[in-house]
């Protein structure tokens, strides 16, 4: 059987490293990572990604020298209708009450992770759930 | 300061008389009147000022036997106002005037109220001592009268206009310090959002690479030495904001202690800039020291914090420079040294320069994400360096064009 792939959109070095080495050792998933927003859209649209893993505030992230946000980001992938489906986990650190119902709200998102993400198997267990939901 | 009503329309006047009944014979007597009340008119100032600043209100404010002279007469100009015969726009604006005056200068209205009530004792005198047609002097009592009500409302109109609008900028200050504290608790509120999101990301990289070592995930001992390094530098960075956070709360309740003895920056100096040099040449961005050249004599200062807004500015240029150079140096006057930290980095856009200073403002900025650490380190700087009696400037021409971070220590005099 063909690996799964997930795309990490996410601005910290160090948490893209984690998310490596429990997703691709620990899960057995294919990693992408970026934050280039075109290139998000490209991979997402080639049909490579099965689920994106998404971080909202994001430093690098750039659609034609637009500075965009995770929800940005997540609106242009609900707006397309021929990726709109793709599951979408939001993993960030914004954790005020009252933020997990906005960001949900506002990407489409069909999961949702608060940092600090350090619990291996409750992120691949969320990962698979989402997965097998799709299918 | 208040800014005064000048004017009553003509309108509000007419009605006022129309309500009093004051018709064009009312004039006419008063017309008549004015002869016969005209050498009065100075009695009744004298009489008056010799009454009325015993006034417990009028006693703060009348003082001075000039200023007395000068509103006897225009007390006296007032009472021929009354019996000229012309009760037209003019006369209706001074009337107006006096009665803002009166809350200008303070004066409560029962104040102008009694006054009243003495000249109009006063006149209906002269009209007893002076008229001896029984049918003429009943007129004249009667429209006396009505002239003083006349000019009594209109006084009272200014006053109460007038204590509207005072009342109304006192309202509209109470708002604004409202709405003051309403954004500085918002500010708070995002600030306290942005900390813990701050927090939570590095402490994700220490939690999560320690339970990958725990877990035994590594395929080496060296990935495990990797992985807690990792783990080891994020707990580094979790702290430097802690420290940040405990330093501003300090400040924010007065308890940050600045000390200014005399300290030599020489060491200080030597001692950082080796420090950040680690940084800089992992970038490849050159460190230039100019301050070798130069003799700095001694300040006053509080050398530990001192060491704290340098390690603060000098880092922050090093971080925000990707490629080019970091260049410090020093210039020496009578009374300041000033000390410049001048990068090749990335910049800081115009109108996003001032904020960089405030507490509660840029603790969420996207540059400092990319970069790390609290983005509280100028904000304290600028406390430092203003408690050690210096000031501290931040230039860049824009996005792209470097960081020009300018900040003075005074020279220790004995």
């Amino acid at each position: 059987m063909k690996k799964q792939s997930v795309l990490v959109v996410e601005d910290n070095a160090l948490i893209v490293k984690f998310y490596r080495m429990v997703l691709e050792r620990q899960g057995g998933y294919e990693v992408h990572t970026t934050e280039d927003v075109e290139e998000i859209l490209q991979l997402v649209r080639s049909g490579k990604i099965d689920l994106v893993i998404l971080d909202i505030s994001l430093s690098n992230a750039h659609y034609h020298s637009r500075k965009m946000d995770g929800i940005e980001i997540a609106g242009m992938i609900r707006q397309d209708p021929a990726i709109a489906h793709i599951p979408i986990l939001v993993a960030t650190a914004h954790a005020m009450e009252g933020d997990r119902e906005k960001i949900i709200a506002a990407t489409g998102a069909n999961g949702y992770l608060e940092k600090p993400i350090y619990d291996s198997r409750k992120l691949i267990s969320e990962v698979e759930t989402l997965l097998s939901a799709k299918e | 300061m208040l800014t005064l009503l000048w004017h009553i329309s003509m309108e509000t006047f007419l009605e006022i008389k129309q309500y009093m009944h004051f018709s064009e014979e009312d004039v006419a007597v008063l017309k008549k009147l004015g002869p016969i009340m005209q050498p009065h008119l100075k009695e009744m100032a004298e009489r008056f000022y010799a009454e009325i600043p015993k006034h417990p209100e009028a006693f703060k404010v009348f003082s001075g036997q000039e200023q007395i002279d000068r509103l006897k007469q225009s007390l006296q100009r007032w009472g021929a106002g009354l019996f000229a015969g012309v009760y037209d726009e003019r006369y209706v604006q001074e009337r107006y005037l006096i009665g803002h005056t009166h809350v200008r200068i303070s004066l409560p209205q029962k104040y102008m109220i009694s006054a009243m009530a003495l000249v109009r004792e006063f006149l209906h005198q002269v009209i007893n001592q002076q008229l001896t047609e029984v049918s003429f002097r009943m007129q004249a009592h009667i429209s006396v009268d009505k002239i003083l009500d006349l000019d009594l409302s209109l006084m009272c109109e200014a006053y109460f206009n007038a204590s509207v609008q005072a009342l109304r900028e006192i309202n509209q200050k109470l708002e604004e310090s409202n709405r003051k504290l309403l954004e500085s608790s918002q500010f708070k509120s995002e600030f306290l959002a942005s900390t813990s999101h701050e927090l939570r990301t590095p402490l994700s990289s220490i939690l999560g690479f320690i339970r990958l070592v725990l877990d035994g995930v590594c395929q080496s001992r060296e990935e495990e030495i990797d992985l807690l390094n990792d783990a080891f530098h994020a707990a580094e960075h979790l702290l430097s904001i802690v420290n940040d956070l405990l330093d501003v709360a300090r400040i924010e309740a007065g308890r940050l202690e600045v000390q200014c003895r005399r300290m030599e920056a020489q060491p200080i100096l030597k001692q950082v800039i080796s420090l950040t040099s680690v940084q800089a040449e992992q970038k490849s961005v050159k460190l230039v020291d100019r301050t070798d050249s130069i003799t700095l004599p001694a300040m006053c200062g509080d050398p530990e914090r001192f060491k704290q807004v340098f390690i603060n500015i000098i880092g922050n240029a090093v971080k925000f420079t990707d490629r080019g150079s970091v260049t410090v140096s020093a210039r020496v006057d009578d009374r300041f040294v000033e000390f410049k930290v001048q990068d090749t980095g990335v910049g800081i856009a115009k109108e996003r320069q001032a904020e960089l200073f405030e507490k509660f403002k840029q603790v969420d900025s996207s540059l400092k994400r990319r970069h790390g650490g609290s983005g509280l380190g100028l904000a304290i700087s600028k406390y430092l360096v203003e408690r050690m009696g210096g000031r501290i400037q931040l230039h860049s021409d824009g996005l792209g064009l470097g960081t020009t971070v300018a900040f003075t220590i005074p020279v220790y005099v004995q």
